[in-house]
């Protein structure tokens, strides 16, 4: 399900997340299919991005090895705290493990 | 540096700039004299339609996780209590906080709904008696930083790039730069706001925990949910790094690994794409 910036959804893609504001405020909710007319109001609420069902691997979804070696680069210098390494377990168990959170 | 008496001066100063419309005023008032019900504050804040919209649109940010969305006043007075909608009140009608985070410091807004949902969940799993207080804690834990961006932008730039040049965290490059830090600078914002000390000092101590403190266990837990919110790289705090975790905090939350991996597994499953992202 990637996330996509709004100036790349076309008309008939459909929404598998709510569309929301900044905020988080739900503008639309999720199922909706996106016509231009809602695409522009979307635009005019300057809600930025929106996640659409569609081929994995798109621009907006953050491969795992990348999220992976982030997560590395986060905790660098927590080698020795146990806690910490613990910590780092648990997200990269989630990371592993979610795999569909855009 | 500028010298720490001077940067007090000016933060205390801008909430002369920053000045707080009557019918806040009249509502703290109100909220503080006890003996008003919650419909009538709630009448109160619905007589100024802009702040009412601000205030509803701070409960419906996410940053407590409602499934439904909150339309009016008094359903957010109930669900949220006195304190947290006087503080949100405070919050709306001043600094508009979500801009204001959005436009000086990109991410801030993400990892402070981030931090509000995960001090809102660690405090559940503890059995607190309100836990949507721990939650605004969280969202309003950094306000110190959008205050360091609004009103020393020169040295700002420069805590930027201290932090880009060092992979330091914002804290250090702060210290430096300015002489004071984000949790300072917040506690005297809100201390000036007349906020009660159980909001102030979890903000102004969460990354200098003391177990023998005022409100320990509210510290402890925004020490706790920061580090959580940076682990799981929700938003961006300023810096890509994460404080090492006070020990002495962990302990005051009686709490196991295990309550953490299903605090961080809710904030996957609560938290928007918009904030996740």
């Amino acid at each position: 399900m990637p996330k996509i910036p709004i100036s790349d959804a076309k008309p008939g893609q459909r929404l598998t997340r709510p569309a929301a504001t900044r905020a988080g405020m739900v503008m639309v909710q999720a199922g909706t299919e996106l016509t231009s007319a809602l695409l522009d109001r979307l635009r005019n609420l300057g809600i930025s991005s929106v996640v659409v069902a569609g081929e994995r691997g798109s621009p907006g979804d953050k491969p795992l090895e990348v999220a992976l070696h982030e997560l590395d680069e986060r905790f660098v210098g927590h080698e020795e705290d146990a806690w910490m390494m613990s910590l780092k377990a648990i997200v990269r168990r989630q990371l592993k493990g979610g795999g569909d959170h855009a | 540096m500028p010298d720490r008496a001077a940067v007090k001066a000016k933060v205390e100063g801008i909430t002369k700039i920053l000045t707080i419309p009557p019918v806040v005023s009249r509502i703290v008032h109100m909220v503080n004299a006890g003996t008003v019900s919650a419909a009538e504050i709630a009448e109160e804040i619905n007589t100024d339609q802009v702040l009412a919209a601000k205030v509803l649109r701070l409960v419906n940010s996410g940053f407590y996780g409602f499934r439904q969305p909150i339309t009016t006043i008094t359903h957010a007075m109930v669900l949220l209590g006195l304190d947290v909608v006087k503080t949100l009140v405070m919050t709306a009608s001043v600094l508009d906080i979500v801009d204001a985070m959005n436009q000086y410091m990109e991410g801030l807004w993400e990892h402070s709904v981030g931090t509000a949902r995960a001090a809102n969940a660690l405090a559940e799993q503890m059995k607190v008696q309100n836990p949507e207080e721990y939650a605004l804690l969280g969202l309003l834990h950094d306000i110190g930083k959008v205050v360091i961006a609004q009103t020393f932008p020169t040295e700002h730039g420069r805590i930027r790039d201290l932090v880009a040049e060092r992979n330091c965290l914002q804290i250090d490059a702060e210290l430096e730069v300015l002489g004071v830090t984000h949790p300072e600078v917040g506690m005297w914002l809100l201390k000036k706001w007349s906020l009660p000390s159980k909001v102030v000092y979890p903000i102004a101590y969460h990354s200098n925990f003391h177990p023998r403190r005022d409100h320990a266990d509210r510290t402890a837990v925004v020490h706790v949910a920061d580090i959580l919110c940076r682990a799981k790289g929700i938003g961006y705090p300023g810096d890509a790094r994460i404080p090492r975790i006070n020990p002495d905090a962990w302990h005051m939350l009686r709490l196991t690994l295990d309550d953490v991996e299903r605090v961080c597994q809710r904030l996957d499953d609560e938290l928007g794409d918009e904030v996740m992202a």
